[in-house]
């Protein structure tokens, strides 16, 4: 297993340096926010909420400092890493092999091509991870000061740019980038196709979340209560007096008509669809699921191709 | 010479297909958007000429056609991503491999002695595909010109500075940047992957530095333009203040603050204090131009320089 790391990190020191160099400095950027951010709670504590920025938490629950301006400078950055070091990672893992046409040595060396692929792919994984971690931890300790009233197990605020979704993310990206890059057998045009897949992955997880969880509706009540920091909102909703929902067109309707020419009872009431913080864990694990379920059949897929591919 | 550029070509062609492919996708979403958000537009405003707001009604007498526009606008913002990321995708992949490919195959020795010398073997083989990354540039430029011309809220009007960086011909001239970026070092490191990943983050230091200096000269070129309230101005906005109408001393707002001009009392019946006409720091729309022809300049030399340090390099490098 050691010789099996020692060769992953051989034929891949370049792309691993990439990540490393990338986490790292997403890491150190995040945590140089995080820790002014902390110094502005410090200070505020002190000073009290009617200096700006200390009022912010109050009101908000966050702070509007140049330090939050940086941190939102690097959410993309953080937001894309875990999917381009998978592609970074996952496509010249066989690719390189086949492009140079030593595929059909290397695979005859070993005593079976999943044997092989498992050797490769593993060490890779692990290292990966490992170079991901940093940047994992620093979008924790960047919510923990972004957000300093508020529990960050119960905040979806900076969802996938901390922990272990971060993570998680990062496999199915690298199984997608290796089978494209088996499939196509060429680095540059295996990345085009794999970046292109990887990112309709990225979307997708984008738009199924919150993964079958049934939203609450909220009264709308921002303005008594402006502090609705962690939950995930996910739309807003009109009913009627009776409760029945109410096509929105049909709301603005009725909410454009001047208040002196309209009865009160019959005005939509607006309610935002929610998924409250305290259930940011249930959707950590419903999105984990479903990585886990598609890297599985991806996986496979992978093995399957490996298995069958024309070594030249 | 037409056997050397099918060949240039052909050696990239499943590259030179899908990003090909992605160009397509990009110029046809773009006009397609740009195309149905003028049809919604237009139909919003015959909606407000027909159906005036009643008084005392706070919202839109249209709204219907706002259902519609919103995910169009959305749909724009993508395709505008997409305006500024094919070309730059276009410079990388089809620059990095000229050279990387043959010295990571072990070929280059090969080819190199096959031709008569390497800096026509690197101009035979660089040509064609520079050639199809400003042709296709160019095309994914006047798309996103479309689009930002097309939005709800220009009317026909000049955006002036919006959308700086997905629209116009000066993306090709970005792109011809990226493409010399991945040819130089392609042929100094010697391998496809890292020299792409090398591109990406040099391709980043050069739009971020490129963004600074055109900051910076569109600061240096603001001037102060006189408003009323009833103006409609159009430019990059820097700052603003009062100027004094008789002496035509320039006041900032902070400035003008200090000195209580804003006080109720200061004030006309427009709101404005009483001797003096608001003014905007700005670089007006007009000017569009002469940054866009700056900015070419600054990636065109960015191009050359890069390009001359890849045919050096493969001039002197060691084949292998």
């Amino acid at each position: 297993m050691r010789r099996a790391f020692t060769l992953a990190w051989r034929l891949h020191r370049a792309e691993l340096a990439a990540v490393v160099a990338a986490s790292t400095a997403i890491a150190l950027a995040v945590l140089g926010a995080a820790a002014d951010l902390a110094e502005t709670h410090r200070q505020c504590l002190a000073i009290g909420a009617r200096v700006a920025p200390c009022g912010g938490p109050a009101e908000v629950g966050q702070y509007f400092t140049d330090a939050s301006q940086r941190a939102q400078i690097v959410y993309p950055f953080a937001a894309a890493l875990p999917f381009v070091a998978g592609l970074v990672l996952g496509v010249p893992l066989a690719s390189r092999e086949l492009e140079h046409r030593t595929a059909h040595l290397a695979w005859s060396m070993s005593r079976t091509r999943l044997r092989w692929l498992g050797l490769r792919l593993l060490p890779l994984v692990l290292l990966g991870l490992l170079a991901l971690a940093p940047a994992a931890l620093a979008g924790e300790v960047l919510t923990r000061h972004y957000y300093p009233l508020t529990d960050p197990a119960a905040n979806f605020e900076q969802y996938g740019i901390r922990g272990p979704i971060l993570l998680a993310r990062f496999v199915p990206a690298m199984l997608i980038g290796a089978t494209v890059g088996i499939a196509v057998g060429r680095q540059l045009p295996a990345l085009l196709v794999a970046g292109a897949l990887v990112a309709g992955m990225g979307a997708g997880l984008s738009v199924l979340r919150p993964f079958g969880a049934v939203p609450v509706e909220q009264p709308s009540r921002f303005l008594e209560d402006p502090v609705q920091v962690g939950n995930q909102y996910l739309g807003i909703v009109y009913r009627d007096s009776d409760g029945t929902l109410m096509p929105e067109e049909q709301a603005w309707e009725l909410l454009g008509v001047p208040e002196d020419q309209v009865d009160p009872d019959i005005l939509p009431r607006e309610t935002f669809l929610v998924i409250l913080g305290e259930r940011y864990h249930e959707i950590l694990l419903r999105e984990a699921g479903l990585i886990g379920l598609g890297s599985l059949m991806l996986g496979t897929g992978l093995a399957r191709v490996v298995r069958r591919r024309r070594p030249g | 010479m037409r056997r050397a550029m099918r060949l240039a070509l052909a050696m990239q062609r499943l590259e030179l297909w899908l990003l090909l492919g992605a160009t397509v996708v990009v110029v046809i979403a773009a006009l397609g958007i740009a195309w149905q958000t003028r049809a919604v537009r237009d139909e919003q405003l015959a909606c407000y000429r027909q159906t005036p707001s009643a008084e005392g009604d706070v919202t839109s007498p249209c709204h219907a056609h706002d259902l519609r526009l919103d995910p169009l606008q959305a749909a724009a913002g993508v395709a505008k991503v997409g305006v500024i990321g094919v070309p730059i995708m276009m410079g990388a992949f089809l620059g990095v491999p000229i050279v990387a490919r043959e010295l990571e195959g072990r070929t280059a020795h090969l080819t190199w002695s096959l031709s008569r010398s390497r800096r026509r073997w690197l101009l035979q083989r660089a040509g064609p595909p520079l050639a199809v990354v400003a042709v296709a540039s160019v095309a994914v430029g006047v798309a996103g010109d479309v689009l930002t011309h097309a939005a709800p809220w220009v009317e026909g009007s000049d955006p002036g500075f919006e959308d700086w960086w997905s629209r116009g011909p000066q993306v090709a001239v970005r792109a011809a940047a990226v493409f010399g970026i991945a040819l130089a070092v392609g042929a100094l490191l010697g391998r496809q992957l890292p020299a792409v990943l090398v591109t990406g983050g040099a391709t980043l230091a050069l739009f971020m530095a490129a963004f600074f200096v055109l900051d910076g000269w569109m600061e240096a070129a603001a001037e102060p333009i006189p408003i009323a309230p009833t103006t409609i101005v159009s430019g990059k906005i820097y700052g603003g203040g009062l100027q004094n109408t008789a002496t035509g001393e320039l006041l900032s707002d902070e400035e003008a603050s200090v000195a209580g001009l804003w006080d109720e009392d200061q004030l006309d019946e427009n709101g404005i204090p009483r001797g003096y006409t608001m003014y905007f720091l700005m670089v007006p729309s007009h000017r569009y131009g002469e940054f866009v022809v700056r900015e070419a300049g600054l990636f065109g030399a960015a191009a050359a320089a890069t390009l001359a340090i890849g045919i050096l390099v493969t001039q002197r490098r060691r084949p292998i």
